[in-house]
């Protein structure tokens, strides 16, 4: 006897992203290139790929493992991401008194006396983007569709704006935008297809949310307007005169939104509205008088709900989706990912210890595997300049002298000139003056960006970092920038001028705001200060750092060779 | 016929096996470890956007000092923002609740705070976790930035054992507090519940709210460079699979060696050039804002650093490579001929770059371009010379790895090199400048599928046996044999940049008068060299015994020896001198 005590979406949070293409993007993973001219890089590797049938259900098919085919063959177009969300049971077995996790199939319904009738979904979500900035919920636009258990037909998610009789909407209820589809998956008892090493349950429940094109929406003369010419970040913009690059900005068939509400007048930093930031995020900012075009775009985040009568009860499970932008460098992954910041938020830290070693040790390689992927696409000449520009605004202001111990902040920054000169960098970028400008030459226009990732290349292999970490421990510490600390290891009134703390960083430090050659170097975190590793990721290099410390491997051993 | 499914039992997961969790169908950037998580604003979610709810009930925006405000605005507007009371559905504030905080907050949110939290407009003024309590404001009273306070909340943590108070101040329109401060104790919120979701409290839209409106307005540009992960910032062109290097790079060197803009608008031929080293100098050339709100999609997928077309094909690697018979013939390869022959790469290539005339004394007036492309080719060189330096210290490691108490280091340069297609051919090693034969001949050293090439390949192929080796040896091979690619890329680069200058008269003006000099007139160089390799061969010994302090103080040691040598080259070259890296060279 077993009874249903839970039922939950795998996954529990997923990202669609957008794609005017008829055909999803097959399915890719990750892997590790062996080849041996693979630099053991990341790789993207296709992997089992599902197909909707047309009357719901799906098939389980390998795409050929080395092609990726990011566009429709026929007109193009970027192919939409489209994740699957699987319904999930958490069940007592009340024989063996265990619990166990197991999909929701029409057989496992049909041992508890249930079927596809007992299940019901709603999706809801919304585009709140105007209704943030402006204050005025009737400029947001959503949708909430309900869905039978066995109801397999595509449903589209038709947003328009809610409102009272004295408000304006933003998108009326007879032109609604749409925000993708969503679909319940006709499942097939008893089926299953093999693909390569996997086997696919073709009979579990399954929902599918498929994004929009993509596409941007206005009111009627959100036709053509100047672009603006300022550069993000700077305080004072070009005389308002001196209008840019003339452009359309809505197609003539998306001019369908109402023109009298408020996010058709809103301004930027007036002091009137709770502007997000980055305030200046929206069409229509920094050209002339800031207005807004009034202009949104057809992505969403929101829920999607599975209900399960079972005895008279509701088991409800939930999931999040959020429709994104594509991702243009699909082999490419960040160092410092959302589901780092969400571990940083609720997980406690890390402890190295001989149980988790191995554990960690996967973290710590795979942490220095992704910032090189990051930074083998970055412009760090650019970005180092925009840095130490940044910080000079900032020394003209405060006045701060340099800290002793700690890298500089002025045009010395990562140059041999540096209070704590890099590795190997300057070697490689030489002549580099003292300057915040890379000395950029035909051939090299990019000096720091080639020798960055020179650098980092040689840390993407585990036995290479281990040894750098074993031999440069505090080097390597030292390198790191560190994040901020959590809010009890704050001093309660510190000087904006004092020295900062080695193991954490106060917004109200002057020293901690600045940019320098620390790791990752002058880029930016969610509130435009330099970028750290999370909280729970320093503390595990730190701590992966000291036990490699402590415990070194026994001298002389032959461990290459499994039959030495 | 489809199989019939065996029933799937997994024990119970915790919000991080939840959400780690393959979903069969779903690609890899379907999950949260593919989006950039430092979001100003961020790209599929504001994380700025959970801390809005950090605190039961309440919700508020994270508000900067208004840079134009307008006369009829409200003082002092900066700060956390109470925007509303929303306790009702909120998922910590059960109103059937027997905690007795929670309780507390409901009758408070119910009652008269509620009532006088309504009215007016209401900011944090001070929050405290623990024994810390943080004013948000300065020493004159001044308010604090929203994004700074924003900093605070960020820091706070979750959990039964972290209690949470907070203050709530009204400002009034001039900006002045005018009545007593509303304080309140309960917890952080925990953002995602145990089933790795979201907690219920936030609604649809709210979490993508403050994300750039369109979305395409951020993705034109932004003030950070912070997300090449998704929207790179330089990428290297498209390459014919027919015309490209076993690494997938291009053939033609300019190609495989030339950053693009991602973002430029011209993406013909005539607007693949270079990208610049600031913002100012590639702007004017990218697509604009509005031009992007149609063009994001055909910005190209970028895969292994290369804009792709409609399909991304993997490399094909090198055919036909057997592993070794044995480990004992790999090993007496890799000490006989590929670690001395790493040796004596490197130092030809140390010595080709003393022969690179000094920059700073281009003649300028009858070459132009020429300071110019002696930086590149001296960075472009000194980047593959020390690139064969690691190369050695590859070939070493993998010896120690292998051999164990056996391990010699192996630093004598060997005499001879064997290079070319096949089985190659065998060379005297030779000191000598930069010339068009001697970039040739490194060509041809470094070619893909050349001797070398495929020795290494045989490395690779022999390790990667994973029966008989240690996983992570294979990548000391794959790394040499990567390189190497880059490498042939680099000569030929060099090659096309220099090859103006052989006017066929007389010494190439790129090259400046050098040759291999005495030992006595490069004593000290020597002795330098001397030092770097005795330093080296006691890292490695150091290293192979896994002592790893001492094998840094040896490597510093170095280091540094490298850089007094790298100094006196100079001064020798200057004064026509080069380096007699062995001893057998006719001078």
């Amino acid at each position: 006897m077993e009874t249903i005590r839970e039922i939950f979406f795998l996954p529990p949070m997923a990202v669609a992203r957008l794609g005017p293409g008829k055909t999803p993007l097959e399915s890719y993973e990750w892997e590790q290139d062996v080849d041996a001219h693979g630099n053991n890089q990341t790789v993207i590797r296709s992997s089992v790929t599902l197909k909707e049938s047309e009357d719901g259900s799906i098939s389980a098919y390998l795409p050929d493992p080395r092609k990726i085919r990011f566009r429709d063959e026929d007109t193009g177009a970027l192919r939409p991401v489209a994740p699957f969300f699987e319904l999930w049971a958490r069940l007592h077995d009340a024989d063996s008194g265990e619990e166990y996790e197991t999909p929701i199939t029409p057989d496992l319904l049909d041992r508890h006396g249930l079927s596809l009738k007992h299940v019901r979904y709603h999706v809801t979500v919304g585009n709140q983007k105007a209704a943030r900035r402006t204050g005025d919920a009737a400029c947001g636009f959503r949708v909430r569709t309900e869905i039978a258990g066995d109801d397999f037909t595509r449903k589209p998610l038709l947003a328009f704006s809610p409102h009272t009789s004295e408000q304006q909407p933003l998108v009326y209820e007879h032109n609604p935008i749409p925000l993708g589809t969503v679909r319940a998956i006709r499942p097939v008892p008893g089926a299953c297809e093999t693909c390569g090493d996997e086997t696919v349950d073709l009979s579990i429940l399954r929902l599918r949310f498929t994004p929009p094109p993509g596409e941007v929406y206005g009111p009627p003369d959100a036709a053509y307007g100047p672009a603006t010419l300022a550069v993000p970040g700077y305080l004072n913009d070009p005389p308002k005169s001196e209008y840019g690059r003339i452009h359309e900005i809505v197609p003539p068939q998306n001019r369908i939104l109402n023109p009298d509400t408020p996010w058709s007048q809103w301004i930027m930093m007036t002091g009137l509205y709770d502007d997000p930031e980055p305030h200046d995020s929206y069409d229509g900012a920094r050209v002339g008088n800031d207005q807004s075009w009034g202009v949104v775009d057809d992505t969403s985040d929101g829920t999607i709900e599975a209900y399960l009568s079972v005895g008279g009860e509701r088991l409800t499970a939930r999931a999040r989706i959020f429709t994104g932008p594509p991702d243009f460098a699909p082999d490419r992954r960040p160092f410092y990912s959302l589901a780092d910041d969400l571990d940083d938020r609720d997980l406690s830290l890390i402890e190295v210890t001989e149980q988790t070693y191995e554990a960690c040790k996967d973290e710590v390689i795979d942490i220095f595997r992704r910032a090189f992927e990051t930074n083998s696409l970055i412009n760090l000449d650019d970005i180092r300049a925009q840095g130490l520009k940044d910080n000079a605004s900032l020394q003209a202001q405060t006045k701060i002298p340099p800290t002793p111990g700690l890298p500089s902040t002025d045009a010395r920054s990562m140059t041999e000139e540096d209070a704590v000169p890099p590795d190997k960098i300057p070697d490689l970028i030489r002549p580099q003056p003292v300057s915040v400008f890379s000395n950029s030459v035909p051939n090299d226009r990019l000096p720091y960006t080639v020798a960055v990732k020179f650098v980092h290349e040689q840390l993407v292999d585990e036995v290479a970092l281990l040894d750098f970490l074993r031999r440069r421990p505090d080097y390597v510490k030292r390198l790191l920038r560190p994040p901020f600390g959590i809010l009890t290891q704050l001093e309660a009134d510190p000087n904006p001028d004092q020295e900062p703390n080695p193991a954490f960083r106060d917004p109200r430090i002057v020293r901690d705001q600045m940019h320098d050659a620390r790791m990752p170097p002058y880029m930016r975190d969610s509130n435009y200060y330099p970028l750290s590793l999370s909280r729970r990721q320093y503390h595990l290099v730190v701590s992966f750092i000291d036990y490699l410390q402590a415990h070194p491997p026994a001298p002389m051993d032959a461990g290459g060779q499994k039959d030495a | 016929m489809p199989d019939q499914p065996k029933p799937i039992r997994v024990k119970p997961r915790n919000l991080t096996a939840r959400a780690a969790y393959r979903v069969p169908g779903n690609p890899a950037n379907t999950r949260l470890d593919g989006s950039v998580g430092n979001c100003f604003p961020g790209l599929e979610m504001d994380v700025r956007d959970l801390d809005r709810r950090f605190f039961p009930g309440l919700v508020f925006n994270a508000v900067r000092v208004p840079l134009n405000p307008v006369p009829e605005a409200p003082k002092n507007t900066q700060g956390f923002h109470l925007v509303f009371v929303d306790y009702m559905y909120d998922p910590m504030l059960p109103d059937d609740s027997s905690e007795d905080w929670v309780q507390t907050l409901l009758s408070a949110y119910r009652g008269d705070i509620g009532t006088k939290l309504g009215t007016g407009r209401w900011f944090l003024s001070w929050v405290q976790q623990g024994e810390r309590r943080i004013d948000m404001h300065d020493e004159d009273g001044t308010p604090y930035d929203g994004m700074m306070v924003w900093r605070f909340i960020r820091s706070l943590e979750a959990g039964s054992d972290n209690p949470v108070s907070l203050a709530l101040v009204r400002r009034n329109h001039e900006g002045i507090v005018d009545t007593e401060p509303v304080e309140l104790h309960g917890y952080r919120r925990r953002y995602r519940t145990e089933a790795g979701v979201f907690s219920d409290a936030y609604d649809p839209g709210e979490l993508t709210q403050s994300l750039c409106n369109p979305w395409s307005h951020d993705f034109r540009d932004c003030g950070c460079h912070y997300w090449p992960s998704n929207h790179p910032d330089v990428v290297m062109a498209e390459t014919d699979p027919a015309h490209a290097l076993p690494t997938g790079q291009s053939y033609n060197p300019i190609k495989a060696e030339t950053y693009l803009d991602w973002l430029r608008s011209d993406r013909s031929p005539a607007g693949n050039v270079a990208a610049f080293n600031t913002v100012e100098q590639n702007r004017p050339f990218q697509i604009d804002h509005y031009q992007v709100n149609q063009m994001w999609s055909d910005l190209p997928i970028v895969v292994e650093g290369r804009e792709t077309g409609e399909v991304y094909e993997a490399d094909i690697d090198l055919p036909d490579v057997l592993p070794y018979p044995s480990t004992a013939e790999m090993i007496a390869d890799l000490r006989t001929r590929l670690a001395p022959m790493e040796m004596t790469l490197s130092l030809q290539y140390l010595y080709a770059y003393f022969t690179l005339a000094d920059p700073e004394t281009a003649d300028t007036a009858r070459w132009p371009t020429l300071k110019d492309d002696l930086i590149f080719a001296r960075r472009a060189l000194i980047e593959v010379a020390i690139g064969e330096m690691t190369h050695m210290r590859c070939a070493n490691q993998l010896l120690w790895e292998l051999q164990g108490k056996d391990y010699k280091p192996v630093l004598t340069p060997a005499k001879t090199l064997r290079f070319g297609p096949g089985p190659g051919k065998v060379y005297p090693r030779s000191l000598r400048p930069l010339t068009t034969e001697a970039i040739d001949d490194f060509i041809e050293i470094e070619r893909p599928g050349g001797y070398i090439d495929r020795a290494y390949a045989r490395c690779v192929a022999t390790l990667e046996q994973r029966d008989l080796y240690e996983r992570h040896l294979y990548t000391l091979a794959v790394r040499i044999d990567t390189d190497g690619d880059e490498h042939y890329l680099r000569f030929r680069q060099m090659k096309e940049v220099l090859a103006k200058y052989n006017t066929g008269e007389g010494l190439p003006a790129y090259l400046r008068p050098v040759e291999v000099g005495t030992e006595e007139q490069a004593r000290h160089a020597l002795d330098i060299f001397d030092n770097v390799k005795e330093g080296l061969h006691d890292a490695y010994v150091s290293e192979a015994g896994k002592d790893y302090p001492e094998a840094q103080d040896y490597l510093s040691q170095v280091r540094a020896e490298m850089k007094i040598l790298r100094d006196e080259g100079e001064k020798l070259a200057a004064d026509q001198i080069g380096i007699p890296f062995w001893p057998d060279h006719d001078p």
